[in-house]
């Protein structure tokens, strides 16, 4: 095969990047309908995929308020969530006894699991969304804290002393140099607390709802309606992947300089 | 030379050290040289003697608790390094571009003036110009990983020339460049230090070059640094690669490798 | 001797690998199948003197005299019975027959061979202040409900038998915590008349009670059950381990309430023992009500209950719910 026809056979990256995924869940939805339908694992363990897709279409009408209601609370969770871990990753940054003092304790937050605080929360809070966003906020705040401190401290020396030899400010290091270098940081862990923010808010429904999918799952569970519950999970999962496709978006209108980076075409030096 | 001359800058007897993990490393042993203004002076030295960090403390980029010991001193137009850096009197290209990849590059070029708190409009006229000088006119609104790395050297000199220094200190700004490269280089750094007829100080591991470029060379020992040997190089300006086949440069060359691998102590005082 | 810690043990890979090797052999014993006569017996809930006959059958060696050896396992909220029996972890469990008939539903093969509790204790509780006194009196409050328990559909029959409609009160999303009466989150409160609603009471609140019962909904609580293949291959066993059961009832409920209590507290420190001594005494009229053998059941009660969970929507598909369940092992215990 010569080259020119090589390129033909080549897919653009684009193509690929939905093409592979698309192939293996085709494949995996296959293999695990032709299981089902053997009758090798029985409905109430795994109800197969078609099944599912029927009730789907059965619960058609309820299903987006539902949904709605869990991706409300997991999108404000996780504003609030991110907000305050970058705004004390932050502080962090420029304060070390700040730091030397909180981190700790942020760490115990992240270390309870969240199932034994979020029924606590509803005690305190009530049942209403204000505790789905609290619940949601706590599990997303962690990694944002992290790699916001860890971002603006990051920084270049060189592009340090750089700053440095033109006597630039504290304030001016940090606006043009560290927070611009952060950015990458932020928003690696913002891809990972939009989808914590989801678990969250579900976690919390368990915890005390009367809608969304985690109640949704709940119920379904107790009437052991697996294809029911399986509905709903597979719309959690949905939610988890829109949310983080809207911040790998945002991320590349905020940072369009990142690619560049990873691909390595910055540190290259051909001629 | 007239050493204590009030303009340029002058090293006297320049000792530098610092203590790591208890042990004492000393760096600069009594070093002694001085470039008049407007003039071309390298240091040359073996890899790791310490001219990055002579630069450094020229620049006043080594913080205070790092030194352990520190005598002699530095005069840049009369004024400790400190003061010279706080009136951004200062130039600095180092080794590596150091672009920002979140800024174009012209907006790369005017970082400093951002720095300063001088409005973007007056300072973006001079900015294309000085890229134009440098050869880079139509990258202005170019990402830097689109340029080469010779490109983006030229780039990171253009934005030490923003600030119009009265010094400019380069470190290693050859490495990773290739001749043609370095000619374009060469031809840059002396348009743009001839238009506000700066002070160059350069630091380079390889003569050629510095010779090449510049009026005088410093040779240094290996640590702790002191002055090996000083030549002056007699060569017309705006050196052009043609110089380097020409029998003074040669000579000047001879005598820079002379001093590199002789031990020997020369005179300082002069 | 050597301590784990001295020895950089990721040096020494023939040490590392014994022990591991051990733990794998030791853990592996354990799963060694079950002689023919022992059984496991998961519960539904943690070990309370709501299992009064349970404790009373393994304290005073009853279902040893029938030659059964029983395991008494603890239910939580994790540890599902109609779970774990179905995947053959356990061989009998107890769980509500609510949820044996939505098991069947789905096609599990499970089958209850006794009833626990006659009538299974939901109630409602309110503070005395609230003025609630029954189930009319809901209207334009807010009743405590718990979403995908067994609970939610005795309080919707129960609201549909006395004509109130939900849309006439606020609905409150509740988890067996009774907090929310007291913390004024909920007017009335829902739970079990042999557990949570007890609570309050104990705290020296006053409160009016709620049976729900006593407004014409009355359906099983928990029963024993096993699957349809155990009971073929151990019928013999399962009819002697209900003829223990059905002993360690008989007596439970003859005893004292503190007795029973202090054999529970005994079996699960964790609990109180006024609170399982309240509990004991409120047992029988749930359990055992007058009229009622151990373990008796109908097709009339089983109906009842698949009529109730049909209504309710609970329960999406009509199918045959008479084989959820057997009156042969009750025969042959002579029950």
């Amino acid at each position: 095969m010569n080259a020119e026809n090589a390129e033909r056979f080549r897919l653009g990256s684009v193509a690929q990047r939905w093409l592979l995924p698309a192939v293996v869940f085709l494949g995996v939805g296959a293999l695990w309908e032709g299981v089902s339908r053997s009758g090798a694992v029985p409905e109430y363990l795994l109800p197969s995929p078609s099944a599912v897709l029927l009730r789907a279409v059965e619960l058609r009408s309820s299903l987006g308020g539902d949904l709605l209601t869990t991706a409300l609370e997991s999108f404000l969770g996780f504003l609030l969530g991110s907000g305050l871990g970058i705004a004390l990753g932050v502080w962090f940054a420029k304060s070390r006894v700040a730091e030397r003092s909180l981190m700790p304790y942020a760490i115990a937050l992240k270390a309870v699991p969240i199932v034994a605080v979020a029924p606590l929360l509803v005690i305190w809070f009530g049942y209403g969304l204000m505790t789905k966003v609290l619940v949601a906020s706590l599990i997303s705040f962690f990694p944002c804290v992290v790699s916001t401190t860890q971002g603006l401290r990051d920084v270049d020396t060189r592009a340090l002393d750089l700053m440095y030899s033109v006597a630039a400010t504290d304030w001016q290091v940090f606006r043009w140099l560290r927070w611009p270098g952060a950015l990458e940081h932020v928003f690696s862990a913002l891809r990972i607390a939009v989808v914590f923010s989801v678990i969250g808010a579900v976690v919390a429904e368990f915890a005390g709802a009367n809608e969304g999918l985690g109640f949704r799952i709940l119920v379904a569970s107790y009437r052991i309606d697996t294809v029911t519950m399986f509905v709903y999970i597979g719309l959690t999962a949905v939610l988890g992947m829109v949310l983080f496709g809207g911040v790998v978006l945002l991320e590349r209108l905020a940072v369009p300089w990142s690619a560049a980076l990873r691909s390595g075409a910055f540190l290259e030096r051909e001629e | 030379m007239v050493g204590g001359d009030s303009s340029g800058v002058s090293f006297t007897q320049l000792k530098f050290g610092y203590r790591t993990d208890g042990a004492q490393v000393d760096v600069l042993d009594s070093v002694t040289a001085s470039v008049p203004e407007g003039e071309f002076l390298a240091f040359v030295g073996p890899s790791g003697c310490g001219k990055t960090t002579l630069l450094k403390l020229t620049a006043d980029l080594i913080p205070p608790r790092e030194a352990a010991s520190k005598s002699g001193s530095v005069s840049i137009s009369g004024m400790t390094p400190s003061q010279a850096r706080r009136s951004r009197m200062l130039g600095f290209v180092f080794q590596d571009a150091v672009l920002f990849p979140w800024r174009s590059v012209i907006e790369n070029v005017l970082l400093p003036c951002d720095v300063m708190g001088k409005g973007r409009a007056q300072s973006e006229d001079k900015a294309l110009h000085l890229l134009q000088r440098a050869g880079l006119g139509g990258f202005a609104d170019a990402n830097p990983w689109e340029l080469s790395g010779g490109m983006q050297q030229r780039v990171s000199l253009v934005r030490a020339m923003m600030t119009d220094p009265k010094i400019l200190l380069l470190d290693e700004p050859f490495a990773g460049l290739d001749e043609l490269l370095k000619e374009e280089f060469f031809e840059a750094i002396q348009t743009l230090s001839r238009e506000s007829n700066a002070t160059v100080l350069l630091v380079t591991h390889d003569l050629f070059d510095a010779v090449a470029l510049c009026d005088q060379v410093v040779v240094l020992s290996p640590r702790p640094a002191h002055v090996q040997g000083r030549v002056d190089v007699a060569l017309p300006r705006p050196r052009v690669f043609d110089h380097r086949l020409s029998r003074d440069y040669s000579e000047a060359v001879s005598a820079v490798r002379a001093a590199l691998s002789s031990g020997a102590r020369m005179d300082n005082e002069r | 001797m050597k301590r784990l810690g001295a020895v950089g043990y990721a040096r020494r890979p023939l040490w590392t690998v014994s022990v591991i090797l051990a733990l794998i052999l030791i853990l592996g014993a354990g799963c060694a199948p079950r002689p023919a006569s022992e059984v496991s017996l998961r519960l539904k809930w943690i070990l309370y003197a709501g299992w009064a006959g349970e404790l009373v059958a393994l304290d005073q060696g009853l279902w040893a005299e029938e030659g059964v050896a029983v395991d008494i396992k603890p239910g939580g909220f994790e540890l599902d019975p109609i779970k774990l029996v179905a995947a053959g972890s356990d061989q009998i469990g107890v769980a509500g027959a609510d949820q044996i008939l939505l098991a069947r539903e789905k096609g599990i093969p499970l089958v209850a061979f006794a009833v626990q509790y006659q009538e299974v204790p939901v109630g409602f509780v309110a503070l005395k202040e609230s003025g609630i006194e029954r189930p009319t009196d809901f209207v334009g409050k807010r009743v405590g409900v718990k979403y995908g328990t067994d609970v939610e559909p005795i309080y919707r029959a129960l609201m549909a038998s006395v004509g109130v409609s939900t849309d006439d009160l606020e609905e409150v999303p509740v988890k067996f915590d009774i907090s929310p009466l007291y913390e004024g989150l909920v007017d009335v409160y829902p739970g079990y008349l042999t557990s949570d609603l007890l609570i309050p009471g104990e705290m020296g609140y006053e409160v009016n009670t709620i049976r729900a019962s006593d407004y014409g909904v009355s359906v099983y609580g928990n029963v024993y059950f096993c699957t349809e293949a155990f009971l073929e291959s151990h019928r013999d066993l399962i009819v002697r381990f209900v003829r223990g059961t059905a002993e360690g009832w008989n007596r439970a409920l003859k005893m004292a309430p503190e007795e029973v209590a202090a054999l529970a507290v005994a079996a699960n420190d964790g609990l109180d023992i006024e609170h399982e001594t309240d509990v004991a005494a409120a047992l029988q009229p749930y359990v055992m009500p007058e009229g009622f053998s151990f373990g008796q059941m109908s097709e009339e009660g089983w109906r009842a209950l698949y009529s109730m969970l049909r209504d309710r929507g609970i329960i999406e598909t009509d199918f045959d719910w008479t084989s959820a369940y057997t009156l042969d092992v009750l025969a042959e215990a002579g029950l």
